[in-house]
């Protein structure tokens, strides 16, 4: 008897049919991977089961009865929990409220809720799960990315659910979060509950899952065993066509001109990192990697000045000005890709027109005309460069899929032509095709002459294509590396740590 | 679906117009009656449309009805001095009690809701204390700006402007993205606090106008002018199709429609001979069902 049973659910949103015919079963004691292309249907499946949305067709069963929530609490009933994959928290609630939502009426005596009965219970939780240094009564809008992304696991994990989901949750941990939840997903499997993994890191696919489906365009293409699997048969049957094999980028040196576009200075913000200096050459890609809490995503908020450093400087050399504010970062030429994208990166209720021409709008106007036309023709470049899957740019941000949202907030810089890019996890939650050509498109951008700050928390990632690695430690420049052949993962945790 | 929640305005002006055409058996779409409505709706018009511009940011402007009120002293004041006083003596109150909202909602970041109510009660103290509770005249040539000719030249000249404005400006642009989503447009470089405080001098300053026309036609700055005019402009771009949550459903149409639909409804309602404590309630009831047919209830969660 399968634990989870899908047969045939198709959903359809307007015009796009984002699932068809799907069918999968799940086992108990089970990790199942799902991997396909951005905007293949994985977390439309994700949602259906977990009870966010309802599927137009087909059935459900989980332990061979009916299974057709119709919230995710009547989900949680019936065994299931999920990890969304944008921020699935409240803002302005505590982290042990948002822990208990929809749970309050355990800490309810008398019509009151016994704030500190429920903030003593979040803390137990938060602990078993190794977060230790998240206090149950904090805001939670206080905290970093990562850390909301583990409130929620915690609270997933807390329905204590026979089949738990974890829509590409990974990509916004860094590596102590992805010991955390690993552990954690073991640690169900022993005791024959079954997972649900979603990522676009296929070698953690490989590594974590028991078996993966693969989607691809809404349809479910395979259900393989990983053992004996590779990531090259992966990607090819999830982009339905053998791929090109320099993924990163092929040469081993460092090369970047001689001209410094920025130039920083024992720049300090308290309490987050200090006394950081380096220059920024045009043609480099400079890498910034450290744990998640190095004072690095700071770092590139400080940069394109939108917090105000304590001390320090940034400089554009090429207009001779000191950056202080975004409105002059932008004007000398610096764009900002936000991890957080859906409430830093894009306006959401808006079209994928309107989000791509925003930082553009100055270029594009004539005395103080903008002309239709003119931003329709921008956000179609800016959406083919980057082949947005959408049904057209007046489409709502809202209702993209996860990847292509991230590829509308980086369009955005490239369309307006930045000379200076600061890029946070510049790949969170892209396929592995798109991941490619965004790799492609950043060394084409070195090519003529761009400078970009690509802050990762992949090490891979900052190994395959910075010029320089500079490597932060609790807000302090530990080492920078630069560009050579046999530069390790290793080498820069150890620096890291 | 979308298509005809767009038309939805549309559809209910029609239906306003047709239900109290029969019910007053043509009686409504006179000359004479429409001139009278005109007359109701050019305040309103012109007064939503400044305010147009600060729900697309997603923030309120309640202290309309009270700074009507205080822009009708101050006029009157001013035009005992000399008449050619009045006009800029309006536009000036206005454009002072909009910098006043902006700067509080912006760099104090008090939400405008607080705001406005507050400036909304201050306003309509000082108008009492201005008119002596009573009510000041003004100079009798000055009636003679009350023309039809000068309203509907004004009404057309500030339509065609606040349409370019808010549609195909930077301005505009800007500050629609303020109301889909404020953090996002900010990181894209809009100058958030500039724009806040731009849309209130725009309200205010049209409001002020309002304000010189409303004396122009009475005759007089009365303590009680305004009075819930700010709820009326609420309700007019609510019935127009404004999203209360501002952003880019954000259409200046809206004021012009809904601005219609009161007036209107307004006329239509003593025509037939609703009494007057009737035509409040029922004017609730329709701000209620305007904002339920609107009401975008799935992106309710990204509401502030
Ligand atoms: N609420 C919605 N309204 C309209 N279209 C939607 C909605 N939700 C998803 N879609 C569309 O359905 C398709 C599948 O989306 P889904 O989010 O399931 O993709 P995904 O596989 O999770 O992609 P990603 O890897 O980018 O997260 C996409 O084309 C997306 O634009
Ligand atoms: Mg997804």
């Amino acid at each position: 008897m399968s634990l989870l049973r899908v047969q045939s659910v198709s959903k359809t949103f307007v015009t796009t049919r984002a699932l068809r015919e799907a069918s999968l079963a799940i086992e108990e004691g089970e990790i199942r991977g799902l991997v396909g292309e951005n905007g293949s249907g994985k977390s439309t499946l994700a949602s259906i089961v977990s009870g966010i949305i309802t599927p137009d067709s087909g059935q459900m069963f989980m332990q061979d009865k009916p299974h057709t929530p119709k919230t995710v609490l009547e989900a949680n009933n019936a065994g299931i929990s999920i990890v969304v994959q944008e921020m699935g928290t409240i803002d302005g609630l505590t982290v042990a409220a948002n822990l208990f939502l929809g749970e309050e009426r355990r800490f309810t005596k008398r019509g009151l809720l016994k704030t500190a009965h429920m903030n003593k219970a979040a803390k137990q939780a938060l602990r078993t799960f190794g977060i230790e240094n998240i206090e149950p009564d904090a805001d939670i809008s206080a905290l970093s990315f990562e850390d909301r992304k583990l409130i929620e696991f915690a609270k997933a994990l807390h329905v204590g659910p026979d089949l738990l989901i974890v829509d590409e949750t990974t990509t916004a941990l860094s590596q102590r979060g992805r010991e955390i939840l690993f552990g954690e997903l073991q640690r169900l499997k022993a005791a024959k509950k079954s997972i649900i993994f979603i990522s676009h890191d296929l070698a953690e696919v490989l590594e974590h899952c028991d078996t993966v489906t693969v989607m691809k365009d809404g349809v479910i293409v395979d259900t393989l065993p990983t053992a004996g699997l590779d990531e090259r048969k992966l990607k090819e049957l999830m982009v339905g066509r053998e791929l090109q094999q320099t993924y990163y980028r092929e040469d081993n040196e460092a090369s970047y001109t001689d001209e410094v576009v920025l130039r920083v200075r024992d720049l300090t913000l308290k309490g987050s990192f200090s006394d950081i200096s380096f220059d920024l050459h045009s043609g480099e890609i400079l890498g910034i990697g450290g744990l998640t809490n190095c004072g690095m995503h700071e770092l590139g908020k400080v940069l394109f000045g939108l917090h105000a450093a304590t001390s320090g400087s940034v400089e554009a050399v090429r207009h001779g000005r000191k950056v202080s504010n975004y409105r002059e970062a932008i004007a000398c030429g610096l764009g900002y890709l936000p991890k957080n994208r859906d409430q830093e990166g894009l306006m959401l209720l808006s079209s994928i027109k309107d989000n791509i021409c925003l930082p553009s709008l100055s270029r594009l106007r004539k005395n103080t005309f903008i002309s239709p036309r003119k931003e329709r023709e921008l956000a179609e470049r800016g959406a083919q460069q980057l082949s947005i899957k959408m049904s057209s740019i007046n489409q709502l941000c809202l209702y993209l899929s996860g990847g292509n949202k991230q590829k509308v907030s980086l369009s955005k810089w490239l369309v307006r032509d930045s000379d200076i890019l600061i890029l946070d996890c510049p790949t969170r939650g892209i396929d592995v095709a798109v991941k490619a050509s965004i790799y492609t498109l950043m060394q084409e951008l070195k090519r003529r002459g761009k400078a970009i700050v690509m802050i990762s928390e992949e090490l891979q990632e900052l190994i395959g294509v910075s010029d320089r690695i500079m490597i932060l430690r609790r807000g302090i420049v530990e080492n920078t590396l630069n560009r050579r052949e046999n530069l390790s993962e290793e080498e820069i945790i150890h620096y890291m740590i | 679906m979308k298509g005809i929640k767009k038309l939805i305005p549309y559809i209910g002006l029609a239906l306003i117009i047709l239900l109290f055409g029969v019910l007053t058996q043509g009686k409504l779409l006179t000359l004479r009656n429409l001139k009278l409505v005109f007359n109701q709706a050019v305040v309103l018009i012109i007064a939503s449309t400044g305010v147009a511009f600060v729900m697309a940011q997603g923030s309120l402007d309640l202290s309309q009805g009270s700074l009507l009120g205080i822009t009708g002293a101050m006029t009157a004041t001013a035009a005992a001095l000399h008449p050619g006083l009045a006009l800029p003596m309006a536009l000036l109150t206005g454009f002072a009690v909009g910098l006043i909202n902006g700067s509080l909602l912006a760099f104090l970041k008090i939400p405008s809701f607080i705001v406005t109510l507050c400036v909304l009660f201050v306003l309509r103290g000082l108008t009492v204390i201005a008119t002596h509770a009573g009510s000041i005249p003004v100079p009798m040539e000055m009636l003679a700006f009350d023309s039809y000719d000068i309203k509907v030249t004004l009404l057309v000249l500030i339509l065609a402007g606040a349409y370019y404005l808010f549609n195909y400006t930077q301005t505009g642009k800007g500050m629609r993205a303020i109301g889909s989503g404020e953090v996002a447009a900010r990181y894209s470089g809009v100058p958030v606090e500039r724009l806040k405080v731009t849309a209130y001098l725009i309200s205010g300053t049209l409001c002020g106008l309002c304000g010189w026309l409303n004396v122009v036609r009475t005759g007089a700055a009365d303590s009680k002018t305004g009075l819930l005019l700010e709820l009326d402009i609420l309700t007019a771009l609510v019935l127009g199709g404004m999203p209360l949550t501002g952003g880019s459903g954000a259409k200046l149409q809206s004021a012009v429609v809904g601005g219609l639909m009161l007036a209107l409804l307004g006329n239509g309602m003593v025509l037939v001979g609703i009494m007057a404590e009737l035509q409040q309630a029922v004017k609730g009831v329709i701000f209620l069902l305007a904002v339920y047919l609107s009401f975008e209830r799935e992106s309710a969660v990204l509401i502030k």
